[in-house]
């Protein structure tokens, strides 16, 4: 059930120790700010990140912490009325990469098609080989929940998909909730919010950057410092062969 | 005189604004929308309106609007259909009465557009001219283009008149007239009139056309002096908020065309909570 695209990517920055924590040092800060320039900057970031840099810094920070790649933190994590989520095939893959649990699966109770129908995420703790058993969750609850009612829900159309989706991230709230950094997945959001989820942006309705446009307009290069957020801050020092940036006291 | 149904799916230039304003069933448009909103029993009797001088329902700051619009981007339009009504002095006399029919009887068939409105509107065209972007953005461009297309989703018919569309830029210019064009009172307008919409309906017209708009800008100037211009483009979250607001519509107007069926409000008692300014 896991996402092959995502576990490629937590799989790519396997020790979290060389991200960079956006907000533990002054120096972090500053690289990441550049980082997140970059990024904004690109038509390929999903639209709640372009030009939008201190929105990148948030997913700098986060792959920091769930030891991610900032790319798939960017398309794996949704703002659902405000509020950031998780993608579910993410935490999944996110519990699965840990190294600490045996990859999630599933066990079905109850007969298909009927109210009984359900499951429970299953893993197995590697350290002690205790089984980790999940909360059950079945098509009734999804029903007197409200979820499996509202208009263009996914229970409708894909409940074998929903049931394993919000098995695994109750079992994550349950067994690691750490991975999670608290937050909820996306279609749990959808589902507990009085609004239905917004469509998403054709990728024709993104709008381009104002900046560039003034530039354009005015004739002259854009600036580049034109849309970050100024600091005092002393130049740093970067590694010539890693692109890493060497605190100052570490330099000196 | 052909409807503006009878024009294929693109973009098109000239189309005569009592063609484009023409009111069809199951055509898609922002003032189309807005009818929905309100329920689909409105939207239905606004088409249905057979007849209705949309122009003649024009508040005087539409018209003023309008006449702007035509004075800045169709100067050749302007002289030809517009003309600056003088001052016929007290209009509570016989004598200034007289003298304004006689001058309107001259000038049967053109839009009056006062001297006090006209000295307006030439000086937010200076103003306009006197801002290096706002300059800059009507250059190049095409005023009025019409655009229509099918819905993907519902195949429903839609369409959509820019005021300006660059297309080497893939920039399209909203000029709007305002008496504040500061940022808080703008963002309440864009809120109130529904601007997110029109932008989202905007995109997916120019889109479905082969062509893409980037940049999607207001213009605002301010009637009076010293008629200060803002430059406004919105946020992508709301361009979103814009593009499910069109989706849902359009989807509320294909099932009400496919069951034929027109409600107005909901048939049940509703418990009435006052608005949060009034708590």
């Amino acid at each position: 059930m896991a996402n092959d695209t995502a576990s490629t990517a937590l799989a790519a920055a396997e020790d979290p120790s060389k991200s960079i924590s956006a907000f533990s040092s002054q120096s972090n800060f500053v690289a990441a700010q550049r980082m997140a320039r970059a990024l904004a900057e690109s038509s390929l970031v999903p639209v709640a990140y372009q030009n939008n840099i201190p929105n990148v810094l948030i997913a700098i920070e986060l792959s920091a912490r769930v030891a991610a790649s900032v790319f798939a933190v960017m398309q794996n994590l949704d703002i659902i009325h405000g509020t950031p989520s998780w993608r579910a095939k993410f935490l999944i893959a996110t519990v699965n990469a840990c190294g600490r649990f045996t990859s999630l699966r599933w066990r079905f109770v109850g007969v298909e098609g009927t109210d009984s129908w359900g499951c429970r995420a299953v893993a197995k703790e590697i350290a002690t080989g205790e089984e980790c058993l999940g909360p059950l969750v079945t098509i009734a609850m999804a029903k007197s929940e409200g979820w499996a009612t509202k208009s263009g829900s996914k229970w409708k159309t894909m409940p074998e998909l929903m049931l394993c989706y919000r098995s695994a991230a109750f079992w994550t709230r349950l067994f690691a909730p750490e991975l999670s950094l608290g937050m909820s997945t996306s279609d749990e959001m959808s589902d507990i919010s009085e609004q239905a989820p917004l469509p998403t942006l054709p990728a024709s309705l993104v709008p381009g950057s104002t900046k560039d446009l003034e530039a354009e307009l005015l004739g002259k290069e854009r600036p580049a410092a034109a849309t970050a957020v100024t600091l005092e801050m002393p130049p740093l020092d970067v590694h010539p062969d890693t692109g890493e940036v060497v605190p100052p006291e570490a330099a000196q | 005189m052909k409807t503006i149904l009878e024009y294929p799916n693109g973009i098109h230039k000239a189309v005569p604004h009592d063609v484009y304003h023409g009111r069809h069933l199951g055509l898609v448009s922002k003032t189309a929308i807005e009818q929905v909103d309100r329920s689909p029993a409105h939207y239905r009797a606004w088409v249905d309106a057979v007849g209705d001088d949309e122009a003649g329902r024009h508040t005087p700051a539409k018209h003023f609007g309008g006449a702007w619009h035509c004075s800045l981007l169709e100067p050749e339009r302007f002289a030809r259909t517009y003309v600056v009504e003088p001052n016929h002095g007290d209009l509570r006399t016989k004598a200034a009465k007289a003298a304004r029919d006689e001058w309107r009887a001259a000038h049967e068939g053109m839009t009056y557009v006062s001297d006090d409105d006209m000295a307006a509107m030439t000086a937010m065209t200076a103003a306009v001219r006197a801002n290096p972007l706002a300059a800059r953005m009507l250059e190049d461009g095409e005023p009025e283009l019409t655009v229509l297309w099918n819905d993907p989703e519902t195949g429903l018919r839609c369409k959509t008149r820019t005021d300006y569309y660059v297309r080497n830029r893939r920039m399209a210019v909203d000029l709007k007239s305002a008496d504040d064009a500061s940022y808080e009172a703008f963002r309440r307008s864009a809120a109130k009139f529904g601007y997110h919409t029109t932008d989202a309906l905007y995109r997916a017209g120019f889109g479905a056309a082969g062509e893409r708009i980037d940049h999607y800008v207001f213009v605002v100037v301010e009637k009076s002096p010293p008629h200060g211009v803002a430059l406004y483009s919105l946020h992508a979250d709301d361009i979103q908020k814009g593009h499910a607001h069109v989706v849902d519509a359009t989807l509320k107007l294909s099932e009400c065309m496919r069951n034929d069926a027109w409600p107005a409000y909901p048939v049940t008692i509703q418990t009435l909570v006052l608005p949060p300014w009034a708590a």
